[in-house]
């Protein structure tokens, strides 16, 4: 199944409990030398789950104008998820701070953070954008061939 | 530094430690290592419930398991033992091993089961049918304070366990006089120097000899006098054997339910019966929850930046079963000025039960929260003045030609040097670079701060802050017994008479008699004798082992030399004026051919009783039982006393950076100086600094027992509860200084304690740095991402 | 429940026994290999005390069932001991620096640092933190474990040069 339909909550999937997970199969973009990723995470400390994540991965034509775009947030919804209304922002655009500030306004409505002893709804939906905007700086700097 | 030109062999050389050859081989002794043959395993049922009356237990399907050999109900546990003894005589304020009649607190013990292994335990633990009716709970502790109706503990009539209030000095002449004052509120929050292992009891009734043999993951004075009482047992039927090694515990490892319960059902069901808590059994239910604190705090001072007077209130949270928790209100009254020359304090202490795991003495005793509320108020006085921090903490410090210093509450400190602490560690962090590193870091967008914070670590122990909290507490002795063995070939034993949980006693013991006796540490074999066996303790407790271990063992080896002379000048023919003592041979001075060895020495005193001088008793061996320095005495009628008689100092500076995007805090950097006086035995002085700073980055940053509103327990996994990893440490660097202290045996002061005694107000004072150009502060520990967050957005978290 | 025989190789010995599938391996080791070393911290997967060695890589033998070790050989903190049950060369470095106070963590960090030096000889400090990023220490603040480390690589470097 797509990997959107796995996870439905809280470190929850649809697997039955006489299910054994097999495989996970990754596609990967054709055209790699103009595809970019970029990820973000931040936790209290090095190695503990994140509170908000970010990843982010870019395709720019030869023109540098953005043909496919996948952005995913942690920690501010039930489960991970793709943010399809930014991702559209994105295509078809020769991507600048601009165009990537006008995409991440459609975080907010897309997820429900939780607010919890480690971090309030606030804060993952605030730190949500700040990740996202970084995450798809480095994608769009590595896809251009730009050094980090 | 201790004097290079001196002539210490072994005391403070760096040796390896004696303990740590078992630790790497995978064969140290802990309680889960200690195998007896048919033992059985226990497991306990948790309330799910913060208040709820037990309406019944049906425990049949659970007994019925095959494996299962009993299962225990509180009720059925209080017909046969008492409750356990609180530090304070609170009557009506029962702690059971098991809940009798109501579950005061989300991960109680309602009900414990026996069986086979520890597999089949859980199992019956999911069969046994609890019917609770809940009670709504009290869980805010300034509500419990006021609070009429929602009582723990109703019988005693108020959440109130402990209201006291004291004032040394002219505290209300010291605020008119003074050109100012200012007022704050430091909360210090719920955490615990959790240890890597979980506390552990294995028990064993002995019919044939009537002892109740017990082996337990132990830190604590009093231990077997209060399984005792509780048992109803005469003392002497319980041998605690303290041989097992303790795997870290920092004050918290005191385990009187387990033990209670194991030492019960293992004499009812004849068989040995051991307790392991699992993690998530020990985090909420252990009844091991640290200070939870609520300072208001007003300081006077003038312009100039002289503090001349503070009124604290502290507000306690001891949780549901208070234990020794409350008396870590008083002894930080050891300390109350810090470092400083503040001559009032008006102090007023309150501790309050709440329907929240039940509080345990914590490193320090008390001393963390406090010296962060006292560097907390000096450094909002420095922001309010406009005052570099570093001048006004030099302005106020004792000087080193003041001491002993008696501060307003009667303790003398003995001595230090605290501004020569100060001007090496800022030399160590070449300080003015380190400003110039945090301004730039600041023109690159990040918030960056340093910390300031300069703090004692009272050491050595006495319990007469008791008294203070309870008058008609007329415990004066704390002393610490060892015995020195001689054999009749000559090795040395040293006999100490309590546990050891990380701290290097063996090797701190073995140090200091082989110095006196001029012997290779490492020849000379330490042993934990058990509690039938050993002579009067008071456990490593209150940073006391080399003050108190140390001086006693150095007595005791003093008593071996003097009983070696005195059989050398009996055989020599000699006076013992005219004989020198020289690596365990006694010679003539002058004449170094007439010589007894020391084997010669030791067989005549095994052996050789025609040989021994009239009135000498056979063998060769010593006890010394050393009381603390300055203990003795009750308070005056002013509650003046001396608490502790040793004081240790450090100097913390880190560096810490803020993403003001993601509020995360970092320390960057960290630099100490501390002076302990003399350090026997480097390594184990600077890891037991570094790992206190540890401890208290955690209390500042990471660690909290969380609490839903409604009482639900939010940390019980280490995936909610953050203890800091490798990558949460920075690079320490430290720095000695001696001020050796004139009331130990060889300038000895403790060192135990200190490094998270100062750390959480040192990271505090660096954050606050860091939050000082946008106007902002914090003063409520942890300073966790989602509190900074909530700060730098302008919102009141309350 | 159904019992299943199992075969472990510890340390070079084979251990065999019979073990419900939920059954630890950590619970295996210690209850049926007469070897206390590996010890119990957290069982769920944070801590590291439990840390043991099946190849190359260590895992966390609270989160193993014994079942999945049955064929397979272990190394636990006693294998890294010479053949007299002296400590070695690791563990030596261990007691050099003092990179311990009381233990409980020790075998965990011994096995995650032999994993370490096993496959780099010159590790930098950040390959040191990610050795033991997951060991916590609650003793030491991790200074000296780190310096331990440190001086264990540098004479097994020595001793391999010359």
């Amino acid at each position: 199944m797509p990997v959107g339909e796995f996870f439905v909550g809280p470190m929850m999937t649809v697997r039955e409990s006489n299910e054994l997970l097999v495989s996970v199969h990754f596609p990967r973009w054709p055209d790699a030398e103009r595809i970019g990723t970029g990820f973000h995470e931040v936790n209290e400390r090095h190695g503990d789950f994140a509170i908000v994540a970010a990843a982010a991965q870019i395709h720019l034509d030869d023109e540098g104008v953005c043909t496919r775009a996948a952005v995913a947030l942690g920690g501010v919804h039930d489960f991970p998820l793709r943010i399809p209304g930014l991702e559209a922002k994105l295509v078809s655009t020769e991507i600048d701070k601009q165009i990537i500030e006008a995409a991440l306004t459609e975080i907010s409505m897309a997820i429900e953070p939780p607010g919890d002893q480690h971090a309030s709804a606030d804060y993952r939906r605030r730190v949500a954008r700040v990740l996202a905007e970084r995450a798809l700086t480095d994608a769009v700097a590595e896809a251009s061939g730009v050094q980090r | 530094m201790t004097d290079p030109a001196s002539n210490l062999r072994y005391v403070t050389r760096k040796r390896r430690v004696k303990e740590d050859k078992r630790f790497v081989s995978g064969t140290g002794n802990y309680v889960q290592d200690v195998v007896l043959p048919d033992t059985k395993h226990a497991a306990v049922l948790q309330s799910p419930h913060p208040n709820a009356r037990i309406a019944s237990i049906d425990k049949r399907q659970a007994e019925a398991l095959a494996g299962v050999h009993a299962v225990l109900t509180g009720a059925e546990l209080a017909e046969h033992i008492d409750p356990i003894r609180l530090g304070l005589k609170r009557p009506e304020v029962k702690w059971y091993p098991l809940a009798v009649g109501t579950a005061r607190y989300v991960g109680e013990w309602v009900a414990v089961v026996v069986a086979d292994d520890p597999y089949i335990a859980e199992d019956a633990l999911e069969l046994i049918d609890v019917d609770y009716e809940p009670l709504e709970p009290i869980m805010d502790p300034e509500e419990a304070f006021e609070e009429k109706s929602r009582l723990v503990h109703p019988g005693h009539g108020s959440n109130v366990l402990y209201h006291g209030h004291f004032t040394w000095g002219e505290v209300e002449d010291d605020f008119a006089a003074a050109d100012e004052s200012l007022s704050f509120r430091a909360r210090w929050g719920r955490s615990l120097t959790v240890p890597i292992e979980t506390f552990g009891a294995l028990a064993a009734w002995d019919e044939g000899t009537e002892i109740l043999n017990v082996w337990a993951s132990i830190q604590m004075p009093n231990f077997v006098e209060l399984l005792a009482s509780t048992l109803r047992y005469p003392l002497n039927n319980i041998r605690l054997y303290q041989d097992v090694d303790v795997g870290g515990s920092y004050g918290v490892k005191r385990g009187i339910k387990h033990c209670v319960l194991v030492g019960y059902l293992c004499r009812k069901l004849r068989v040995p019966v051991r307790l392991i808590e699992d993690r998530l059994v020990n985090m909420s239910g252990g009844d091991a929850h640290g200070p939870d604190r609520i300072f208001d705090t007003t300081v006077a001072f003038n312009r100039d930046g002289i503090i001349k007077s503070l009124k604290i209130r502290a507000l306690d949270d001891a949780g549901a079963y208070p234990g020794r928790g409350p008396h870590q209100l008083a002894k930080p009254i050891s300390a109350i000025v810090g470092p400083y020359k503040i001559s009032s304090v008006d102090y007023e202490a309150i501790s309050v039960t709440t329907d929240k795991t039940g509080q345990v003495p914590v490193r320090g005793f008390g001393q963390a929260p406090t010296n962060f509320m006292i560097e907390t108020a000096v450094d909002k006085v420095a922001r309010h003045l406009g005052m570099d921090r570093l001048e006004i903490r030099r302005r106020n410090m004792i000087n080193h030609d003041e001491f002993p210093y008696q501060i307003p509450s009667g303790t003398k400190y003995d001595s230090g040097d605290y501004h020569a602490v100060l001007d090496k560690v800022l030399d160590l962090t070449r300080y003015d670079e380190l400003v110039k590193q945090r301004d730039a870091a600041r023109q690159n967008g990040k918030l960056a701060g340093i910390g300031i914070a300069t703090c004692l670590e009272p050491s050595g122990g006495n319990n007469i802050f008791e008294y203070l909290m309870e008058p008609g507490a007329e415990i004066t002795t704390y002393m610490e017994g060892c015995e020195v063995r001689v054999d009749a070939h000559g090795q040395v034993t040293g006999i100490m008479a309590t546990t050891t949980s990380g701290q290097g006693h063996e090797t701190l013991f073995a140090t200091i008699l082989g110095e006196e006796l001029e012997f290779d540490p490492d020849d000379i074999r330490i042993v934990h004798a058990d509690s039938l066996c050993g002579l009067p303790t008071r456990s490593p407790v209150a940073s006391r082992m080399a003050i108190m271990l140390g001086s006693s063992a150095a007595g005791a080896a003093q008593k071996i030399k003097d009983r070696a002379m005195k059989i050398a000048a009996h055989n020599l023919n000699r006076p013992i004026e005219d004989l020198e003592y020289s690596e365990g041979s006694v010679f003539v001075r002058g004449d170094p051919s007439r010589k007894l060895t020391w084997q010669e020495i030791s067989f005549i005193a095994h052996r050789a009783y025609h040989k021994l001088p009239a009135g000498l008793d056979p063998g060769f061996h010593a006890e010394n039982v050393f009381q603390v320095s300055g203990g003795g005495k009750l308070p005056d009628e002013k509650n003046r006393v001396q608490i502790y008689p040793c004081f240790s100092f450090q100097a913390h500076i880190p560096y810490v950076e803020i993403d003001p995007d993601t509020c995360k805090v970092e320390v960057l950097d960290y630099a100490i100086g501390h002076d302990c006086g003399t350090v026997i035995n480097p390594d184990i002085v600077r890891g037991m600094i570094i790992g206190g700073i540890a401890h208290g980055i955690g209390a500042a940053l990471y660690e909290k027992f969380a609490y839903a509103p409604d009482g639900q327990f939010l940390s019980s996994t280490f995936v909610d509860y953050l203890m800091p990893s490798v990558y949460e440490m920075p690079e320490v660097k430290d720095v000695e200084h001696c001020t050796p202290s004139p009331l130990t045996s060889h300038g000895q002061k403790g060192s135990g304690e200190g490094g998270y005694l100062g750390a959480p107000a040192a990271v505090a004072s660096a954050v606050n740095d860091a939050l000082e150009p946008l106007g902002l502060s914090i003063h409520e520990l942890p300073m966790r991402i989602d509190n900074i967050h909530d700060l730098l957005v302008g919102k009141s978290r309350t | 429940m159904n019992s299943r025989d199992i075969t472990v190789t510890v340390n070079g010995k084979t251990v065999a026994g019979t073990v419900e599938p939920r059954m630890s391996l950590l619970d295996f080791l210690r209850g049926r290999s007469g070897l206390t070393g590996t010890h119990t911290g957290c069982e769920h997967g944070i801590c590291g005390a439990c840390s043991v060695l099946p190849d190359a890589v260590p895992v966390r033998s609270c989160l193993i069932l014994a079942v999945q070790a049955d064929n397979h050989s272990i190394t636990t903190v006693e294998g890294l001991c010479n053949e007299d049950g002296t400590p070695g060369d690791l563990q030596e470095a261990f007691r050099d620096a003092h990179g311990m106070q009381c233990g409980y963590c020790t075998p965990g960090m011994l096995i995650s640092a032999h994993a370490l030096l096993e496959n780099n000889e010159s590790p930098s400090l950040d390959d040191i933190k990610e050795a033991i990023g997951g060991n916590l220490c609650r003793c030491t603040g991790y200074v000296q474990i780190i310096e331990a480390i440190q001086l264990a690589a540098n004479r097994k470097l020595q001793a391999r040069r010359s």
